[in-house]
């Protein structure tokens, strides 16, 4: 496959960029409706040729991967998946914004251009195989998001949201940079085989590298304890910043990180798996028990998402325990296949449900310049009927309740890791399944709370007038519902979509 | 006392990393920290160019990536300038610890 051809999602998406700022920086007066849509259209031809490129794939007898400009990329069917996700919440977003940007402090036609920057720095961290590019896609996301997350130049808690996403994703981006430096110094190469060249060379230097990076991942991917910036700027930064942001970034963030994992798995790296299971027990933890505190619904999910993270820590715990010495290699990279399977469907059950939730708390904020502290939500089933089932939908899929994505993503992770349990007998896995089940169920606490707030508290007096709904807002809504509701009965419908991860396993180790 | 050799770009570049780790820990003024980040960051260049220079310099590879470095220092700089000089305008600090508008 040609070099072009790979690279075309990342050009589309710049361009796009380019040609926003070019035609619509100028006129600053009154709402603008076109940059979204510019957006929205070039996001959805970037998924388009990102598409093209996957039939390409499977049409190449055997090949699960093409490599192509020096190595720099590597497309398989694992990041072709993660990249779909991360442009459809780039797509979702960019449409749930329109209403947002309508505001008088956000209204600079510059959000849709950095969305799309960072959308291709998604594109291209999960379709590296490279640790230069996951670096530099790393990097093209993070200085977009603190651009976002700062929007509101006006307002101070969007810009205290940008300060400390700064601090914190620069800190980390220097852990992890220091961690690619070290590893270069030990096996001399950038790409994921070099990684299990060090790994398996069993030097200090080596693991002072891969701890650099676990920790620069943590950070990113807010695992506690390095999750404290997570819940300020969540809950400063705009409300569509911040559905984008615990989606896409994590949908991202995982994926790169499960290829680093990937690339150890078998090498003597299961040192590590030691310190990332204490990881993703804390996280699990601290968010669920965090989230029953909180008062600000977007402060709760903030919470609610670190708390999502600690489960997903589960699937690269589960790569890490890849056995190569194993009399049975089947059932070793079934667990594999199985992880990384589960981890790509909860991410996208988990970003399409956050996407829905954060566009619902987006329009009522829109609609009632109140903040988003519980008493706003309350009686929301009388007020805005449409929001309120977006946000019960989205309340019940992240609780993990059937018949929605959110249950069926947790059940098939959770079943994964069950698996592993059973095949390794390891306390960890036990350990890991007993506190990921037990979080869920504290997690229904503050779910559920949304919940009965928006239907219990029939709002005193007379309704507020509010402006009208705006048509495409609700098919918005009514789509990412349906979505939702038929991901959870239908898996198959993104089924099959990484069995690439087999071969990428025979290439990349 | 030999000629200077990759240990000594090392121990370098190590006391950079460090020094910078602890001023983005210590210091609470925004500009501080800004230099604290460059450190760690220009420390892991001077790591890739002297891991170039003596493990394989045939090859361009961690040249090339400090390049890539530089522009990224650059960029995370005018951003964080950006927010810091708009932080200022609206609450005269720039130190991270009086930022705090959000805490329960």
């Amino acid at each position: 496959m040609s070099d072009l051809s790979l690279a075309m999602p990342v050009i589309l998406l710049t361009t796009g960029a380019i040609a926003v700022l070019l035609l619509f920086s100028k006129k600053r007066e009154g709402a603008n409706p076109y940059p979204p849509a510019v957006g929205a259209a070039t996001a959805a031809a970037a998924l388009v040729s990102l598409q093209i490129t996957l039939g390409k794939l499977t049409s190449v007898a055997g090949a699960g991967s093409s490599t192509g400009l020096g190595g720099f990329m590597t497309v398989d069917r694992f990041g072709v998946a993660a990249a779909t996700i991360c442009l459809v919440a780039t797509l979702l977003t960019a449409l749930l914004a329109t209403d947002w940007l309508k505001k008088a402090d956000a209204n600079n036609p510059e959000f849709i251009p950095v969305l799309l920057i960072a959308a291709a720095g998604m594109v291209v961290m999960t379709t590296t195989g490279n640790l230069v590019g996951m670096f530099l896609g790393i990097e093209i996301m993070s200085v977009s998001l603190y651009i976002l997350s700062a929007f509101r130049r006006g307002n101070l808690r969007s810009i205290e949201s940008g300060l400390k996403y700064f601090l914190a994703g620069a800190f980390a981006s220097g852990l992890f940079l220091m961690g690619i430096a070290l590893n270069y110094g030990v096996s001399g190469g950038f790409d994921m085989a070099s990684l299990a060249t060090a790994s398996a060379s069993g030097t200090m230097v080596s693991k002072v590298a891969l701890i650099l990076l676990l920790c620069g991942f943590a950070f990113k991917l807010s695992l506690a304890p390095f999750h404290q910036w997570a819940a300020d700027v969540y809950e400063g930064a705009p409300t569509p910043v911040t559905g984008f942001m615990s989606t896409a970034v994590k949908v991202a963030g995982f994926t790169a990180f499960t290829r680093i994992v990937l690339a150890l798995s078998g090498t003597g790296g299961s040192w590590l798996s030691g310190a990332m299971v204490w990881l993703a027990l804390l996280t699990m933890i601290v968010g669920n028990l965090g989230a029953l505190a909180q008062t600000s619904v977007k402060r709760m999910l903030a919470y609610s998402s670190i708390g999502h993270a600690g489960y997903l820590m589960m699937a690269p715990i589960v790569v890490l325990s890849y056995n190569a010495a194993s009399p049975n290699l089947g059932v070793e990279s079934r667990a594999i296949f199985l992880s990384t399977d589960a981890m790509i469907f909860y991410l996208a059950a988990y970003a399409l449900t956050n996407l829905l939730a954060f566009g619902s708390l987006a329009f009522i904020e829109t609609r009632e310049g109140k903040g988003l502290d519980m008493d706003a939500i309350g009686g929301l089933r009388w007020r805005h009927p449409v929001a309120a089932v977006g946000l019960l939908i989205a309340m019940l899929s992240l609780a993990g309740v059937p018949p929605t994505a959110g249950f069926l993503g947790k059940f098939r992770l959770f079943g994964a890791v069950l698996d592993r349990a059973s095949v390794t007998g390891e306390t960890a896995f036990y350990a890991l399944i007993a506190v990921a089940v037990l979080t869920s169920l504290v997690s229904l606490g503050y779910y559920l709370r949304v919940i009965m707030r928006m239907t219990m508290h029939e709002p005193e007096g007379e309704a507020p007038v509010l402006p009208p709904f705006s048509p495409a807002w609700r098919v918005l809504i009514a789509v990412l519902v349906v979505a939702i509701i038929v991901l959870g009965f239908a898996p198959s419908f993104l089924g099959g979509g990484v069995e690439g991860v087999m071969s990428f396993l025979r290439t990349g180790i | 006392m030999g000629p200077i050799g990759l240990t000594h770009y090392l121990v370098v570049a190590a006391l950079m990393f460090a020094l910078g780790v602890a001023v983005v820990l210590t210091r609470r003024n925004a500009i501080a920290v800004l230099c604290g980040l460059e450190l760690m960051l220009n420390a892991a260049a001077l790591n890739f160019v002297a891991f170039n220079r003596f493990g394989s310099p045939e090859r361009m590879d961690g040249q090339v990536f400090t390049v890539f470095i530089m522009t990224l220092a650059a960029a995370e700089a005018a951003t964080i300038l950006a927010i810091v000089l708009n932080i200022y305008h609206s609450m005269n600090t720039v130190r991270v610890d009086e930022v705090d508008s959000m805490k329960e």
